[in-house]
């Protein structure tokens, strides 16, 4: 149980956890698109400086692409389905729990990943490429483990 | 779980979206517990029977 339901009678009082996030603030959602910003900017800058201008390329186009895909569910906020819900801070528990199994499902995978990926570094693959696999491994599970389980319901 | 929460919206002469709207919860969601897909946490299901006015185990049925 993750919250408390207030003791009054009337339901439509009674606060459930779900749309716990209406309260969020623009600022709140302000702080995190910056926030995400900034951890980007970081890795190019990171990236470029150890001399790795493929993978500071590769992750701008990709952080943008996350950046962009976050406005755009924000704009779709409480019109949105469960990813526009999670990413406003309005999602409810069944959508809270949908997102919570898939990062479950996509925890068991990059495990797996990480594990064939070690086998693969005493092969002579590069640690760059090892990574790479694990968090496409977790994003791509993520995903697909998401829209099975919104389909089920 | 079974429950008797289409019934009893029906009865009431609600929709999906205002039940949902009134509950703080997706029009998905309740969906999802009509057809069992889902089962609701105890503040929810709290929220669902105070709203119908009845209690938890006049709606929800352990199969």
């Amino acid at each position: 149980m993750s919250t408390n339901p207030t003791e009054s009678a009337d339901s439509s009082n009674v606060t459930t956890d779900a749309r716990a996030g209406d309260r969020k603030t623009a600022l709140g959602k302000a702080a995190g698109f910056v926030s995400a910003a900034a951890v980007l900017t970081v890795v190019v800058i990171v990236a470029n400086a150890t001399d790795h201008p493929s993978f500071a390329k590769g992750a701008l186009i990709g952080g943008v692409i996350a950046l962009l895909a976050m406005g755009f569910l924000w704009w779709r906020g409480a019109r949105g389905g469960a990813a526009a819900h999670l990413v406003s801070g309005t999602a409810d528990e069944r959508e809270r729990r949908l997102f919570r199994d898939a990062a479950a499902d996509a925890a068991i995978a990059m495990m797996i990943a990480a594990v064939g990926g070690a086998v693969w570094s005493l092969f002579g693959a590069e640690s760059i490429a090892v990574l790479a696999i694990v968090l496409w491994a977790g994003l791509l599970t993520w995903l697909i483990s998401l829209a099975i389980r919104a389909r089920r319901g | 779980m079974n429950n008797d929460l289409r019934e009893l919206r029906e009865v009431r002469g609600l929709s999906q979206a205002s039940l949902a709207d009134a509950l703080g919860v997706s029009r998905q969601t309740i969906n999802s517990i009509e057809t069992g897909k889902y089962d609701p946490s105890l503040p929810l299901a709290i929220a669902i029977a105070r709203h119908f006015q009845t209690t938890i185990e006049e709606i929800f049925h352990v199969d």
